[in-house]
């Protein structure tokens, strides 16, 4: 059940990361929110950003390179830049995240069991051990873990990959937290298994009322899986609004190139992709950032970068072509 | 508008009846420390001139390990490999030189197939030399622009290193150095997986162009269905080191018949409803796939097959002719 | 897209350069390697004008004068004199003339012997090409090098060579181990098989493919051997083996001044201090390498 109350907003946001060449500006002003009970999904190709995007709300960027300019990202009501200590123990607290490869995020050297009751060690120091080990137990079977007490036990490269992003999932969600934050949770995992897990997800952020921000560049696992979506290309985004409706909809060019570029099963044949490449963060097109390769730029698009456009049906779309569509249905 | 795929279906049609690759009963066991592990169980297919078969399927499936063996990086443990009649069945290093050179290989990595210490014209006279369609001096440096613009890329390119290049041009290299030596047949193991849906498209498509010019046959390995089903003439889908089904593209897509095909199709997440409605009668997957180690009796996917019955743990089903041209390898079909 | 020939040219010099203005960069942003090359060239630097920079050139050689013998540091001998009236710090620069070449003499003895036996080890791994050089190693491996080295050098007359032989005989090994581990991790590189698969030859694989992509950590490591090997060396000329008198070597001054302790503290601690500086200037240069070359990805 999604509500109207914004559990994360992020404003204005600016990420640039410092490297010998000079300066990657790589989010410029981003904008982005999840309300309560909702699943967001950010969707993009290698290196638009959403990665970025991601770390800065978890607040895991490197920050030597990274750099957080201007922006603002509000959790809960609260901004989590403004007070460095105070941000980061509110989103140890109340964000988690899963990434891309379970085996990187397991330790190979501990047990599961082990890897769990850190976890919830470091929320209460004090709960007995028979309590932890009930909770971990729960946990597994939450996950659809077969032979949980045999898991538990086990390290984590005696698992399969399904299982070991079941125990990330478990993990994840051992501590009563709002967000969760799935990096490519199932890009390592074959197709069969990857179905039950994107259900497993699902589930379990639906029946505990968790918000989540799940970033993909699988297309179709983010449509299966999230109720809003936005589109990022270098490190702007491109449109935003319900899944469905995007999906069945595209307004943005880009986005429109993207789903085009994607083989069907339908079996329309290979498309020629979208002309032109992502530009270079060190120097990046004035204007919007795709209108060299857009094949609907005009001269105001390679000038200044196009505003949102705020549609009906919550629909968002960084366009010109969409600016006297404001407010009406496109 | 945005770019239409031109030639929709008429690459699809095949210009000669001959076989260039034919695989019979091939097997490929590895020995590890918890046990045997059967990778290739006996998988027999055969790849016609100027087609493009596309072998699909999940991890532990085989079908990497198939293509490792066809271009001579494993030896076999049994079976046959025929290049145009020639068996070939051994690893590369004893293979005739005409045979290594009608055979080339892309890998999945673009990153890690090539030298990070080479520029890219280093890389590409080792297949011309090799090979003998070059000898040391002016004409190779000929040959190396020439191979490289059959991809498309530039001649500038050739004094730059790997990793100043992106992964779809990486990519774009790597079949260039397969395409150096003249070959007739390419394996390519999952040559897009790791790219960008753009890129992606942009590479299929050259690969395409280059099947045509050149008169190729492809072996495509790969896990996206998607992709296999607007590139190849036949599919094939392997479980486990065998091979559950084979067919044309088309009827494979549309008339799948073994489960484990039904469920595989059914998983795959999609982006329109429109392909939503094309995905057969819904199998829901359950369970895992199973140690190859210890793979089960019979059929390979009776553990997970929800049609499964008692013959299907006790013997291992044939590869019968249900239609025309179209195989499949299930105890179900016999009915 | 066509280039000129100058174009083309042009564009040849550039990825080398590219590469290298990006790896100086990165080892220049540590003030700790950036200081470690610096004392490593000025060193260098002093050793090769070591008899035009110092002040007593003639005292490296045969030199009596007791007037002046066991003169603490002043503004005439920098660093005192020994026991033989002869000025330490001229002495100093042309022992590290000896010092700073039986490094290097050591490291071109070793470093191809050990590097080609690795690289053919590591390549032919499993075979018995692979045991017999490997078990070789471990043979040369299990003496203690100092003592290896000495019973070398024994053999021969005692001198600036066969020191050098000494402790390269002692030295070979480790090079070879790594360059080992180094191809034997490489062998599973795709670009590898690909040669393999081609039918390339062993030697060009060995060479062109493998070797290329192996040397960045044996240079880290040449670079952190010299000071182990100086210091090697110096305990020879301690005892006797190595540059013989009247040449001077550092290693033969600490002794020299050992039984001057504590009142002509100098003649031992100067020279002492001198090895030290080679040592860290090479160690903090061989780190900085090791930065540099750890992760080279753009």
């Amino acid at each position: 059940m999604v509500t109207e109350t914004r559990l994360l907003e992020v404003e204005n946001l600016h990420v640039f990361y410092e490297v010998y060449e000079g300066v990657l500006k790589v989010l410029n002003g981003t904008n982005l929110y999840v309300r309560r009970g909702e699943k967001v999904g950010l969707i993009g190709e290698a290196g638009c950003g959403k990665t970025t995007m991601l770390k800065g709300i978890a607040r895991i960027l490197p920050m030597p390179p990274a750099q957080i300019g201007d922006g603002r990202i509000c959790f809960k009501g609260k901004d989590i830049l403004d007070d460095e200590k105070e941000g980061v123990r509110m989103v140890r607290k109340g964000v988690s995240m899963i990434f891309q490869d379970p085996t990187a995020s397991l330790n190979p050297t501990l047990t599961v069991r082990t890897l769990m009751s850190d976890v919830l060690k470091s929320e209460d120091p004090h709960m007995p051990k028979a309590k932890r080990n009930a909770s971990m137990i729960e946990a597994l079977e939450r996950v659809a873990m077969p032979s949980a007490q045999r898991v538990l036990d086990s390290y984590s490269i005696q698992l399969s990959g399904g299982m070991r992003q079941r125990v990330c999932i478990a993990m994840a969600l051992l501590k009563d937290v709002d967000l969760l934050l799935a990096d490519e949770p199932t890009t390592s995992l074959d197709v069969t298994i990857e179905e039950q897990i994107l259900d497993l997800l699902n589930d379990l952020v639906a029946r505990s009322q968790k918000s989540m921000i799940l970033v993909s560049h699988a297309l179709g696992s983010v449509r299966k899986m999230t109720d809003r979506v936005y589109v990022m290309y270098a490190g702007d985004i491109a449109e935003s609004g319900p899944t469905k409706d995007v999906f069945e909809r595209p307004l943005h060019p880009y986005t429109r190139g993207l789903f085009e570029a994607t083989p069907k099963l339908t079996g329309a044949g290979v498309s020629d992709g979208i002309a032109g490449e992502i530009p270079s963060y060190l120097e990046p097109p004035e204007g919007c950032r795709f209108s060299p390769r857009c094949p609907k730029g005009m001269q105001v698009c390679l000038e200044k970068k196009p505003p949102i456009f705020a549609l009906n049906n919550r629909r968002e779309v960084a366009c010109y072509l969409y600016a006297s569509n404001v407010g009406s249905i496109s | 508008m945005l770019p239409v795929c031109v030639e929709r279906r008429k690459h699809l049609m095949r210009d000669t009846n001959k076989k260039i690759l034919e695989v019979r009963d091939l097997k490929k066991q590895f020995k590890t420390r918890y046990g045997i592990l059967t990778a290739v169980a006996g998988v027999t297919f055969q790849i016609n001139e100027g087609e493009i078969y596309g072998i699909v399927g999940e991890s532990g499936s085989g079908k990497t390990t198939v293509g490792s063996m066809i271009t001579g990086m494993y030896k076999s443990d049994g079976g046959e490999i025929l290049y145009k009649g020639q068996d070939i069945n051994k690893p590369a290093v004893q293979r005739s030189r005409e045979s290594k050179r009608a055979i080339q290989l892309v890998f999945q990595d673009p990153g890690g197939s090539l030298n990070p210490r080479q520029t890219i014209r280093q890389i590409l006279s080792l297949p011309l030399l090799l090979h003998g369609r070059a000898k040391k001096g002016p004409a190779l440096e000929d040959k190396i622009v020439q191979t490289i613009k059959k991809v498309g890329l530039p001649a500038s390119y050739l004094d730059k290193y790997p990793q100043a290049i992106g992964g779809g041009e990486k990519q774009l290299v790597c079949i260039a150095r397969a395409l150096a030596p003249e070959p007739s047949f390419i394996v390519l193991d999952e040559p897009t997986s790791a790219l960008d849906v753009s890129i992606q498209a942009k590479i299929t498509n050259k690969l395409l162009e280059l099947q045509k010019e050149f008169k190729l046959s492809y072996l495509f390995i790969t896990h996206n269905l998607c992709l296999v089903r607007n590139l190849v003439h036949r599919t094939a889908i392997m479980y486990l080191g065998q091979l559950c089904e084979m067919a044309s593209t088309e009827d494979f897509f549309t008339e799948p018949l073994h489960p484990y095909t039904k469920m595989l199709l059914s998983s795959i997440p999609v982006i329109s409803e429109a392909e939503e409605k094309y995905k057969p009668i819904t199998v829901r997957s359950i369970g895992e796939i199973p140690n190859p180690i210890n793979r089960p009796t019979g059929c390979g996917f009776n553990t997970r097959c929800p049609f499964a019955r008692d013959i299907c743990k006790d013997r291992e089903p044939e590869m019968i002719e249900v239609k025309d041209g179209h195989f499949v390898s299930c105890h179900l079909a016999d009915t | 897209m066509e280039m000129n020939e100058d174009e083309s040219h042009q564009q040849r010099a550039r990825p080398r350069l590219d590469r290298f203005k990006r790896q100086w960069h990165k080892f220049s942003s540590n003030p700790l390697s950036l200081m470690g090359l610096a004392v490593v060239i000025l060193l260098i630097l002093a050793a090769i004008l070591a008899k035009v920079v110092a002040p007593h050139p003639d005292h490296s050689g045969l030199f009596l004068d007791f007037s002046n013998a066991n003169q603490a540091p002043s503004l005439r001998y920098l660093a005192g004199t020994d026991e033989y009236g002869r000025d330490i710090l001229s002495r100093m620069l042309v022992g590290l003339r000896y010092s700073l070449g039986i490094g290097l003499l050591v490291l071109a003895l070793s470093v191809p012997l050990g590097v080609l036996l690795g690289a053919i080890a590591g390549h032919y791994r499993h075979t018995w090409v692979d045991t017999a050089i490997m078990r070789s190693t471990d043979l040369f491996m299990a003496i203690p090098p100092l003592i290896l080295a000495l019973v070398v050098c024994a053999m021969f007359t005692p001198g600036y060579f066969f020191a050098a032989l000494g402790i390269a005989t002692a030295w070979w090994p480790w090079y070879t181990r790594l360059t080992y581990s180094l191809f034997t991790s490489l062998s599973n590189e795709l670009y590898i098989k690909y040669a393999e698969l081609g039918g390339a030859t062993h030697w060009h694989i060995i060479l062109k493919e493998t070797l290329p992509n192996a040397v960045s950590p044996i240079f880290t490591k040449m670079s952190l051997d010299m000071g182990m090997i100086i210091i090697i060396a110096s305990s020879m000329s301690f005892v006797g083996l190595g540059v013989q008198p009247p040449k001077p070597s550092l290693g033969s001054m600490v002794a020299e001044g050992m039984k001057y302790l504590p009142e002509y503290w100098w003649i031992s601690v100067f020279p002492a201090m001198m090895v030290v500086l080679i040592v860290l200037g090479f160690n903090l240069l061989g780190d900085g390498l090791r930065d540099v070359f750890a992760i080279e990805e753009i």
